[in-house]
């Protein structure tokens, strides 16, 4: 508690800096608006700080994103340690993440606090998000969570999106544009009230257009030759409102969101012809609230969430019937989660349990009316005494699925086990050395299209098992020497093993099959960096790095071409650095991101090979204060040596290219 | 110990990362291979993995030398993505490429390419009467004339024509309204027949669901795999008489291939619950429809997970190409040669995804 209130002093004394420090592992959560450089007002509810806890977990909040300069939620991904993003190209282009060598459906996501999830592709779009109404986005590994949180959050790893929260004490106002290379624009706004009683209510939207007509290399020997991208103009827009009420020992906190996208799908690049009519709208909706409340020694929970999502796919072709397939799904999710925490003694114990009812319609065959019921809860209890802190949780799992056809997934029933252990080898007050360790299991059932799609899912599908260990260690110092402001190093080992992976098979043009074939052995470290050195008065330099390296070998089939060797799309080594110099006339920040090189399958062959690639960049940002008024400016040079990179096959990167914008604050 | 290894490892990559390179795909030699003779093996690649197909070559005299990807290395470039077949014509051998829009054109004893021939989506080939058709996905068949190498007629047969043979200067093309799985195949289940001098469709031909691979014998009689619905109608071959209306079921197959008056049937059936796969070797009478062996590869080594048949058609030797498994589609197969009395003479590594075997 003594660090805490410390930790807290710090931030708040210090605005300016807040961003650079990992954030809460409590997403409840510390909130540093992002127009409030010079005075930062720090809404901590209970401030955790993730060096201290018993598994990894590293926040990039908009301060943080600015001075490594970050440029959209992929590039905010790609700077988190152990976060692998498949990325397939441009603004606008699908982007997923897979974490510590596990898919995509591994991950949870939660978006203020509650869990996001896509029960039909069990992957959720990070394309979505747009930075500028994110106040931050990070990574927290295996069951990292307040004691007391939603159980459907608890997974191998989860992903955080935090939005701007309303400031009860002040009215903030926003409104900025982005405007970037290959037709790209983007106008936002942020809108902050008080509304007395300790409420606030704010209001935030944005949109964004993308031509996304970026030149690439197509390298084909002596056929190669230069082409521009073709058919991947979007549009999307996005709006929400947010609500705070600050209570006596609680926080209620509500959330409307809408967002509408138009995209067309250039499609895999072949070397011949460049020929595709894909097309892609979606809308999503969602109304969510949660509520917080400490009693003494018990804290209570309470939240819900409905959340319509439509997706209309057509592909404009003569050999469909009628000339287009048009793929048209229906989701909608409702969701419930309550929990009590009782703390006694050096004892906190807690219970939670989120019901959940998951519906898919569609246009289609076999999976036009689906739907799951999900009854899941966790008992948790954490030990903290001293330097040491213990945490053990059992959760247990429980799915049935309805459909309108004959056959439908069994049951599923499990129980899964968590335990975490932290030691604090050195507890000062300028030093804080730990050692952190956790074993958990997980599993994940089959999603709607790995069970229902037609020609492609199986009802005979098995839930996906994973059993996953780490162990780490956490460094940080506090002004070791006059010029060293902070430094915090962390190294996470890890090892996961998983049976039965769900993997989707080709059988012919048409038609594909879905089995439990896979098996998985993942191992890694991941090394994170962080540095804040005073040069001098009013000077500072930010130096960041993250790098993870992990084997992810497929163990399958043994004797098998691809038996051990490394799962497609993984890299080796990836990771990236950035070092900021901020100065009172204006701030510079250079960063790279880079991956070794990766397979497009598990077969390693020239063929599906991607070449390794590390690209840099600059970004230069000031901000003008003029009385009531703060101007943001900020300029992006992307991709600087113009690398011509695909994080998936055929799917080329954007090259070189610039981003300016103006942001007015009031 | 092993976690400091590994601390150190990645610490000296984090600060002197040199693992990038300045290309991306495939590089090229551009030296000619020479004359050759022999066969050629289409390996489709895998186009969800961005791995485009290649042409292996099989040389049939001495000793049988394998080279692997030998268009890539004779022309510089890369074949491209998802090659469906070939057919052998005159000098030249012709490969549709479905996702390039094209149809390659290469001198069969080089591989050096001739030309390539624009069309959409081209699903299989068949050469007759000095031209050589292409079925096109979107419900089209292409003449190409084998002189000026250029489309000459360009006929509608039906939704998602699927694969071709010749016989009697008539193409016979199976119709499968394959993306039509929602509406049964209804607009399918037929071959359309084409006169090979004219390029226009004579009539269509009733047979079963989902009709896909095609051959002829020597008498005129058209054998095609009905492919089901992948669900309660199983896979088969049906017989056509020449100048029948409709065609018959004859017996289970997913994969034929027919010389002189044997009809070589291969039925192969995965269960995607344990992924195993069971095949079975056939071979029919094409003129009394008789069985007439039971296991023809019995005591040799068979393929485990057969994707095409083809018979070399100057000795009757048969070649069944084949992935490693059901779940490798994805990875280099295999090529299984035997002579015309079913003993196995030899295995080849290929390409990935193996899909048919043309002579020269």
């Amino acid at each position: 508690m003594r660090r805490c209130a410390l930790h807290r002093g710090v931030v708040s004394a210090i605005g300016l800096w807040v961003g650079m420090v990992y954030a809460t592992a409590d997403n409840v959560v510390d909130v540093v608006p992002s127009d409030t450089l010079g005075t930062a007002i720090v809404v901590t509810h209970r401030p955790v700080a993730s060096w201290r806890s018993a598994t990894p977990a590293f926040t990039l909040d908009t301060l943080a994103l600015r001075q490594r300069g970050v440029t959209d939620v992929g590039d905010a991904l790609r700077r988190l340690p152990g976060v692998n993003l498949r990325d397939y190209g441009g603004a606008g282009g699908l982007k997923t993440v897979s974490v510590r060598g596990l898919g995509a459906a591994h991950t949870a996501v939660s978006f203020d606090g509650m869990p996001m999830s896509d029960v039909r592709s069990g992957q959720v779009d990070f394309s979505r998000f747009t930075l500028e109404n994110l106040s931050g986005l990070g990574v927290a590994m295996a069951d990292h969570a307040p004691l007391l949180s939603p159980v459907s959050t608890l997974a191998a790893a989860q992903i955080v999106v935090q939005s701007v929260s309303p400031d009860t004490a002040a009215t903030h106002r926003h409104v900025g544009l982005t405007h970037g290379a290959f037709g790209t624009a983007e106008p936002y706004f942020n809108l902050s009230l008080p509304m007395g009683h300790g409420s606030a209510l704010s209001l935030g939207g944005d949109f964004h257009y993308g031509r996304n007509d970026y030149p690439f290399t197509v390298f084909n020997g002596v056929a190669t030759h230069r082409e521009k991208r073709q058919g991947s103009r979007m549009q999307a827009w996005t709006g929400e409102a947010n609500f705070v009420k600050h209570l006596n020992g609680g926080r209620l906190t509500a959330k409307a969101y809408y967002q509408n996208t138009h995209r067309r799908l250039p499609g895999i690049v072949t070397l011949y012809t460049a020929d595709n009519h894909e097309r892609l709208a979606e809308q999503t909706a969602l109304a969510q609230t949660m509520w917080r409340q400490q009693f003494g020694a018990f804290e209570l929970m309470g939240g819900g969430k409905f959340e319509w999502a439509s997706s209309h796919y057509q592909d404009i072709d003569g050999q469909y019937p009628g000339g287009r397939l048009v793929q048209q799904y229906y989701r909608r999710e409702w969701f419930a989660t309550t929990g009590v925490a009782y703390a006694f003694g050096p004892f906190k114990a807690a219970y939670a349990v989120d019901l959940a009812r998951r519906t898919m319609n569609s246009n289609q065959q076999t999976d036009s009316h689906v739907g799951r019921t999900s009854l899941l809860q966790a008992f948790s209890l954490n030990f903290t005494h001293g330097r040491l802190t213990a945490t053990g949780r059992l959760a247990a799992h429980l799915h049935h699925d309805n459909t309108d056809v004959a056959d439908r997934l069994t049951d599923t029933r499990r129980l899964t086990p968590m335990v975490s252990l932290a030691f604090a080898a050195i507890d000062k007050p300028h030093t804080y050395v730990s050692l952190r360790s956790f074993y958990q299991e997980l599993y994940r059932v089959p999603t709607f299209t790995e069970a229902y799609y037609y020609h492609l899912g199986s009802q005979t599908l098995k839930p996906e098992l994973t059993r996953q260990v780490g162990i780490g260690a956490v460094c940080r110092l506090d002004r070791p020497t006059s010029w060293l402001a902070s430094l915090v190093v962390t190294a996470d080992g890890w090892f996961n093993r998983v049976r039965d992976r769900i993997v989707s098979i080709p059988y012919n043009l048409y038609v594909w099959r879905t089995m439990n074939v896979g098996k998985t052995v993942a191992r890694g470290l991941d090394l994170t960096l962080e540095a804040r050195l005073r040069p001098a008065e009013q000077w500072q330099l930010v130096v960041a790095a993250n790098h993870t390296l992990q084997a992810v070998e497929d163990r399958t089939l043994p004797g098998t071409i691809g038996y051990g060797c490394q799962a497609a799309y993984t890299p080796m080594h990836s990771g990236a650095a950035s070092l900021a110099c901020e100065t009172p006339w204006v701030s510079l920040s250079v960063h790279t991101t880079y991956a070794s090189e990766r397979w497009s399958t598990n077969d390693h062959t020239p063929t599906t090979r991607l070449p390794g690639y590390a690209e840099a960049g600059a970004t230069l940002y000031h901000r003008f204060d003029m009385g009531k008024i703060a101007i943001d400016l900020r300029a992006d040079l992307v991709n600087a040596f113009d690398k011509q990179y695909a994080v998936v096959r055929r799917y080329p990167m954007p090259g070189r290219a610039y981003k300016l914008s103006v942001k007015v604050n009031w | 110990m092993k976690q400091l290894k590994l601390l150190a490892i990645g610490l000296i990559a984090a600060l002197a990362f040199t693992a990038c390179s300045d290309d991306d795909g495939p590089f090229f030699t551009t030296d000619p291979v020479g004359q050759m003779s022999g066969a050629y093996v289409i390996n489709q690649g895998n186009y969800y993995g961005g791995v485009d197909g290649t042409l292996d070559h099989l040389t049939l005299t001495g000793d049988s030398a394998y080279t692997q990807s030998v268009f890539a290395a004779v022309n510089g470039q890369s074949l491209g993505s998802s090659p469906q077949g070939a057919v052998t014509y005159g000098s030249r051998i012709y490969v549709p490429m479905y996702a390039e829009n094209l149809v390659w054109v290469i001198d069969k004893t080089t591989a050096r390419i001739v030309t390539s021939i624009q069309t959409n989506e081209p699903e299989a080939i068949c050469a007759a009467e000095g031209y050589v058709f292409v079925s096109n996905n979107d419900g089209y068949v292409s003449r190409i004339d084998t002189l000026t190498l250029a489309i000459d007629t360009h006929e509608a047969v039906g939704p998602n024509p699927a694969q071709m043979c010749a016989t009697g200067g008539k193409v016979y093309v199976s119709i499968s309204d394959g993306y039509n799985y929602g509406g049964g195949y209804v607009d399918g289940c037929r071959v359309a027949e084409i006169d090979a001098q004219t390029g226009t469709k004579v009539r269509d031909i009733a047979v079963g669901v989902n009709p896909g691979p095609i051959a002829a014998d020597a008498d005129g009689r058209v054998f095609v795999v009905c492919r089901g619905n992948y669900a309660d109608i199983a896979s088969a071959v049906w017989t056509i008489p020449a100048g029948a209306t409709a065609g018959s079921e004859l017996a289970p197959a997913s994969l034929i291939a027919v010389n002189g008056t044997t009809l070589y049937a291969i039925n192969s059936v995965t269960d995607w619950s344990t992924n195993q796969t069971l095949v079975d070797f056939k071979t029919y009478d094409t003129t009394t429809g008789h069985l007439t062996a039971d296991n023809f590869l019995a005591g040799q080594p068979t393929a485990p997970a057969p994707q095409a048949i083809n018979i070399n058609p100057q000795n009757g030797d048969i070649y069944i190409c084949s992935d490693r498994s059901s779940a490798e589609y994805d990875k280099p197969g295999l090529l299984y040669v035997y002579k015309a009395d079913g003993t196995h003479l030899k295995t080849y590594d290929t390409g990935i995804h193996p899909v048919g075997v043309v002579w020269y």
